[in-house]
């Protein structure tokens, strides 16, 4: 079993035991605090991991998106207001049964539930991930670049209000990652003469302009607008409302199942994230359900679909990347990155040149699991109480200088910081005008594997762009990509109001 | 501004960031006879995002929405340029007074501009913040710290 040998090597490694708890901790704290997510946490904390061997540093990241969508939760259920988008059906019943003085039966399901989502997702990922590799193993240049501009047109229509600015979003993102020497011919490219450019724009300080800044520049309007999270608990503590009963965990079972399984392969669809996967979860299990009307009462249930549905979203969200090199969330393009520096190339590949690194990573996921859930099921009341006594005033002004910080440290340059700032400002215009933060990053990511398999496809081929539609695994994900597109233009068009 | 007049702004701008897109691909050198070189992808882009930006005035002109803006967060001109000064200042900063002075600086000036009064509790807060700070990134990382008129470490030097 390839997944005992990944925990062999994983306890192997104290360092990485070490900050796979450290993870699990910050996870569900930062998770846990309104308008922070867990891919700002991992954007501010990717320069500690320079310092880390490759298991340690991927462990430490892929766990703090676990518990950081866990935490989410506590927000949710304690102060109605989502720490993560992913948590945001979670309120619907989680902070009605808070204000009835069940918050700890409230943060027990959610526990629960996000435990049993996450452990389906990592199973599906664990053993569909080697089956999907061992086929995709043998794609070339045209295959993948169909995959590429797939994942673009994916990512681009679906993960935002409006299809044109997503689109538009991943163009910005890729024209953004050709800046620098061109990695074939040496030659500068959009550089200005600009010897800092040369080698190009560097992925942390865009992600800390992007999330940090950004976040930071919103939550300081909403002080002044008077609509600042506050993050005074809502809960009436009542010692008897805080366990989950043994029939209520029973009457979850099947929601929770079936609403790992909707969160799941969400999952391994690119760009459809968290929040997406919980409201679909939670709305078909309503629509099941023969107690509709109590459902955004203070239901255990309405709690259970969409903490399962989110946290199953993680591990199936890591297939695409580690098949086929294309990450499909923002946490899976940060990863890219941390792998690159390592030296590790992403791919189908991996499974072999890197086996015990990859399950060893897979072993720290499950193991992350276990610790957020016991850190939640015994301690999230406390955490929530703790951040509900720590003003976001104070919170963002040391959130804005550990970003500054990330970005320097990096590479000790301040031209990184600069660009932070400058991303920083570009990323509360994409907010402010509905473009997509995250499609940004992830084809700012993408895009240079893309150009070369495009290139390396040209200069294989007889019949110049032809090649693409002569293969029919490359057709099929071209089609794929066009099929969701017109999918999700036909749904536009047919409510007259929504932006196109 | 109404709904449409934005969006079709949104698509101008757009517009104007793939003509510069555009010129700036046309600005790579290249081989003549490389018709795949390094200026192909930049090109490509440049043409779909001018595409796209057409596209989205032209479907602003054509499907109107009817909600203005008025529900959306004002604009804070003062409070955003207060915020990309401090980071600015920073980064100067930074470089001629070092590490903690600027974040002690910097991190009082943030501390104001999110409404906290300006009281002992609030300079205790940003001077243990700012010697935090120090001792996590500079003295345990090693982040290069690039001081030339105050290092910290110089400081201790001396004394020490």
């Amino acid at each position: 079993m390839d997944i005992l040998d990944g925990f062999a090597f994983l306890f192997s490694n104290p360092v990485a035991l070490l900050f796979v708890g450290l993870a699990a901790i910050i996870g569900i704290v930062v998770g846990a605090l309104p308008g922070l997510t867990a891919a700002a946490a991992i954007a501010m904390l990717l320069p500690v991991t320079f310092y880390l061997d490759p298991l340690s540093a991927l462990a430490f990241l892929y766990v703090i998106g676990k518990s950081g969508r866990f935490g989410g939760s506590i927000a949710a259920i304690l102060f109605n207001t989502p720490g993560t988008a992913a948590s945001a059906a979670t309120m619907i019943d989680g902070y009605p049964m808070a204000q009835s003085g069940k918050a700890g039966k409230a943060l027990k399901t959610a526990t629960v539930a996000s435990v049993t989502g996450d452990i389906c997702g990592e199973l599906i990922l664990i053993f569909g991930a080697v089956f999907i590799a061992s086929y995709t193993v043998r794609f070339g240049p045209p295959e993948y670049f169909s995959i590429y501009i797939m994942a673009f047109v994916v990512i681009g229509s679906v993960i935002g209000k409006s299809i044109i600015r997503g689109i538009l979003s991943t163009l910005f993102g890729a024209f953004i990652s050709l800046i620098g020497l061109d990695p074939i011919t040496g030659e500068s490219r959009m550089t200005m003469d600009s010897l800092e450019l040369e080698s190009g724009l560097s992925l942390v300080p865009l992600l800390i302009g992007i999330f940090v800044v950004t976040e930071v520049l919103v939550q300081i309007e909403a002080k002044a607008a008077a609509t600042f999270s506050r993050m005074e608990g809502g809960a009436q503590r009542d010692p008897d409302a805080d366990r989950l009963t043994f029939a209520e965990f029973r009457r979850c079972i099947p929601v929770m199942l079936r609403s790992s399984a909707v969160g799941s392969f969400i999952g391994m669809m690119p760009g459809l994230g968290s929040s997406v996967a919980c409201f679909v979860a939670y709305g078909e299990e309503k629509r099941r359900a023969k107690n509709k009307a109590e459902w955004g009462t203070g239901i255990v249930e309405g709690v259970a679909a969409p903490e399962s549905a989110n946290n199953a979203v993680s591990g199936p969200s890591m297939i695409p990347l580690l098949t086929l090199g294309v990450p499909g969330s923002t946490i899976a393009a940060i990863l890219v990155g941390v792998f690159l520096i390592h030296g590790i190339q992403v791919g189908p590949n991996i499974f072999t040149t890197s086996h015990d690194l990859v399950f060893g990573l897979f072993a720290a996921g499950l193991l992350g699991i276990v610790l957020y859930g016991l850190i939640g099921y015994f301690g999230a009341p406390f955490i929530g109480r703790l951040i509900g006594h720590v003003s976001p005033s104070v919170i963002y002004p040391f959130i804005f200088l550990t970003a500054f910080i990330a970005a320097y440290s990096a590479r000790s340059s301040l031209f990184d910081v600069g660009v932070a700032l400058a991303f920083g400002v570009v990323g509360y215009l994409m907010r402010r005008f509905d473009f997509s933060a995250p499609a940004f990053i992830i084809a700012f990511v993408l895009a240079k594997g893309a150009e070369e398999a495009f290139r390396q496809s040209l200069l294989l081929s007889d019949n110049g762009m032809l090649i693409f539609v002569e293969r029919p695994v490359s057709v099929a994900f071209l089609l794929v990509g066009v099929a969701v597109v017109g999918v999700r233009m036909i749904g536009v068009l047919r409510k007259p109001k929504t932006e196109i | 501004m109404t709904q449409t007049l934005r969006d079709a702004a949104v698509g101008g701008f757009v517009m104007a960031c793939g003509a510069l897109f555009l010129f700036q691909a046309r600005m790579i050198d290249t081989d003549p006879d490389d018709p795949f070189g390094p200026k192909l992808a930049p090109t490509i882009i440049a043409g779909l995002t001018i595409g796209f930006g057409l596209l989205q005035v032209l479907v602003a002109m054509l499907r109107p929405g009817t909600a203005d803006d008025a529900a959306t967060q004002p604009f804070r001109p003062l409070l955003f340029c207060s915020v990309i000064g401090a980071g600015v200042a920073y980064i100067f900063l930074f470089q001629f007074v070092g590490y903690l002075i600027s974040t002690l600086v910097v991190l009082t000036g943030m501390l104001l501009l999110f409404r906290n009064r300006f009281s002992g509790r609030l300079m205790v807060t940003a001077v243990l913040g700012a010697l935090v700070y120090h001792v996590v990134f500079i003295e345990l990382m090693n982040v290069h710290d690039p001081a030339s008129l105050l290092s910290f470490r110089n400081i201790l030097n001396w004394v020490g």
